[in-house]
């Protein structure tokens, strides 16, 4: 084991995940010149995670965001590094709690807003105890299969 | 331009690390238990306002912090690493020369524009250690080591919480070096500053004005170079590499007494296990090693005995050195006592990289590689799926004696299983 990787959960260690892109169809009977581009790949943690050292995780419950494309569940990928910013879906830190609701800027106002109706906006003005913890920037859903 | 060098640390770091990723706790009374939940190691700074000292019993405490209602943790040292390395990386990123310097504390260096404060580039940086991490850090700046660790007090004592204090720019020095006590000037030692209090030094002022005939002679060059640090002048270098360590010491308290040789040698194969795994992480070899144990400190019976032996060669293998520890353990074993503490130390270590081989037999050689093999094999599938996946047969531990962590968040940033909820009703 490369003894410098395995004590940094940061570093790019044997987790990542390599999974070979290969945009040249392949021809039977003599050696393919993709194989010399079989170390392109795409790694997901360099597509979804930028900035790995203000990332973190969540795992949602609950349904308030499923008209965002969060659902029940989901496995949220937070960076704290991005300024929030008004349309951004935001952790925030409310009376103690962590909230996923989406940042929404109105009149020089700041509100948080669940995207599912009858949800009334919260006034961030009004709070006194209010905090943004991070902006969620991917939600990762898996699919499961139905009855056909 | 001149180097600043730089004392950054986490504010109560483990206590913040919890507050992190749990906002129940953010801004309340929190204290942190040591392994086994002996002891409290660390305080929100809540809790230090409500009067709970550090280092206390935690029995002791319990109905005070009941009635205080101060939450309790367990040590969760999967998030406070997690978290370290964020912070360490972090830091590198915006210093020129980084040593860390604990799990939450480092020394760096840094350009100082002529004359010019840093204050404002240690404000920047704090906020965008806050943004990214989520826990408070506080900045000493100073000429030197010693004096950029005072800085780093006096952030914390008169700087109204702001976090950060230049040393480096204020000429006159001498006011705030009179507000250090001599046993917060790092580098001294508990024995040096009774020593130094009885030659009627008190503060770092005193200390850096003392003649320096009198502390050459009682502590040689170490004594000297503090005093030279705290008048400026840099004698103690950023150390880049952490790798140089000398020795490794794993060492628990048992959740209850042992008195029985096959229990005691489990617990130590145990240890050993765990320090010889680091040794292989830091690519470095140990050459002897040292197995201790002892009863409780307050019986009237009070037993401790060690036991040392040299290795017939530099090694990091766990099988070498469960056999060595095994006969080492009936050593420092006795029966009808009651051990409440044991422990391993590894000595003498090198770097594999100066490791020379051959002055040894081929047939070690190739034993040694075989079994080196076979230590990267385990520590591989130890690294993927957790510690203890799998063990040596000789290691078989009852679960009731792992440490208790009973207050345990079983919350972390490091295991997709354990990420924190976020609630979306």
């Amino acid at each position: 084991m490369d003894s410098k990787s395995s004590h940094s959960s940061l570093n790019e260690d044997s987790s990542t995940i390599l999974i070979p892109l290969v945009t040249e169809t392949i021809s039977a009977g003599f050696p393919s010149p993709a194989e010399d581009y079989i170390e392109l790949g795409i790694d997901l943690n360099k597509y979804l995670i930028k900035n790995p050292i203000s990332t973190f995780f969540l795992r949602v419950s609950g349904s308030s965001m499923n008209n965002a494309g969060i659902y029940n569940n989901d496995l949220l990928i937070i960076d704290r590094s991005i300024n929030p910013k008004s349309g951004h879906i935001v952790v925030a830190l409310l009376d103690g709690e962590f909230t996923l609701k989406r940042l929404i800027k109105k009149q020089d106002n700041y509100y948080l807003r669940a995207d599912k109706e009858n949800y009334p906006a919260i006034n961030i003005y009004e709070y006194i105890d209010i905090q943004i913890w991070g902006v969620a920037i991917y939600s990762i859903h898996e699919l499961k299969k139905t009855k056909a | 331009m001149s180097k600043a060098i730089l004392q950054i640390d986490g504010n109560n770091f483990y206590a913040s690390c919890e507050q992190l990723i749990d906002p129940s706790i953010k801004g309340k009374g929190l204290v942190v238990l040591s392994n086994n939940d002996g002891c409290i190691i660390a305080r929100s700074s809540e809790a230090r306002k409500m009067g709970i000292p550090m280092g206390q019993p935690y029995f002791k405490l319990k109905n005070k912090l009941t009635q205080l209602n101060i939450k309790v943790r367990s040590s969760n040292y999967e998030l406070y690493g997690d978290i370290s390395n964020r912070l360490m990386q972090l830091l590198r990123n915006n210093c020129e020369e980084l040593e860390i310097y604990s799990i939450d504390e480092a020394f760096g260096t840094i350009k100082r524009p002529k004359d010019k404060c840093l204050y404002q580039w240690g404000k920047d940086l704090r906020a965008l250690v806050y943004q990214n991490i989520g826990i408070p850090i506080a900045i000493g700046i100073g000429e030197t080591k010693v004096l950029s660790k005072i800085s780093n007090h006096l952030a914390k004592r008169i700087q109204n919480n702001s976090g950060i204090f230049d040393i480096g720019i204020i000429r006159n020095k001498d006011p705030y070096l009179n507000l250090i006590k001599v046993d917060k000037v790092w580098g001294i030692g508990k024995r040096m500053s009774i020593w130094l209090k009885s030659k009627g030094v008190t503060n770092a002022l005193e200390l850096r004005d003392m003649s320096n005939d009198q502390i050459k002679e009682k502590y040689g060059v170490v004594g000297l170079r503090i005093q030279n640090e705290l008048k400026g002048k840099l004698c103690i270098p950023i150390k880049e590499k952490s790798s140089d360590r000398k020795e490794i010491c794993v060492s628990r308290s048992l959740s209850y007494p042992i008195d029985s040789l096959e229990e005691l040698s489990q617990v130590i194969i145990k240890y050993v296990l765990i320090a010889s795994a680091k040794l292989r992480k830091y690519n470095q070899s140990s050459s002897a090693i040292t197995v201790f144990t002892n009863t409780n400190t307050h019986s009237k019976d009070f037993f401790k005995s060690e036991a040392t032996e040299k290795l017939s060669f530099p090694t990091s293998n766990s099988k070498i050195m469960i056999d060595k520890s095994l006969s080492l353990t009936k050593e420092i074993f006795k029966p009808y006592k009651k051990f409440i503490k044991a422990g391993v130390i590894l000595h003498k270590l090198q770097s594999n990289k100066y490791k020379q081989n051959l002055i040894f037999d081929k047939q070690d050689i190739q034993e040694d590689l075989y079994l080196q093999r076979l230590d990267n094999i385990i520590d591989n599938i130890n690294s993927r799926n957790g510690i203890d996946t799998i063990g040596w047969g000789s290691s078989i531990i009852e679960k009731e004696w792992r440490p208790r962590r009973k207050k345990l968040s079983s919350i972390k940033t490091t295991n997709i299983e354990n990420i924190p909820t976020i609630y979306a009703n």
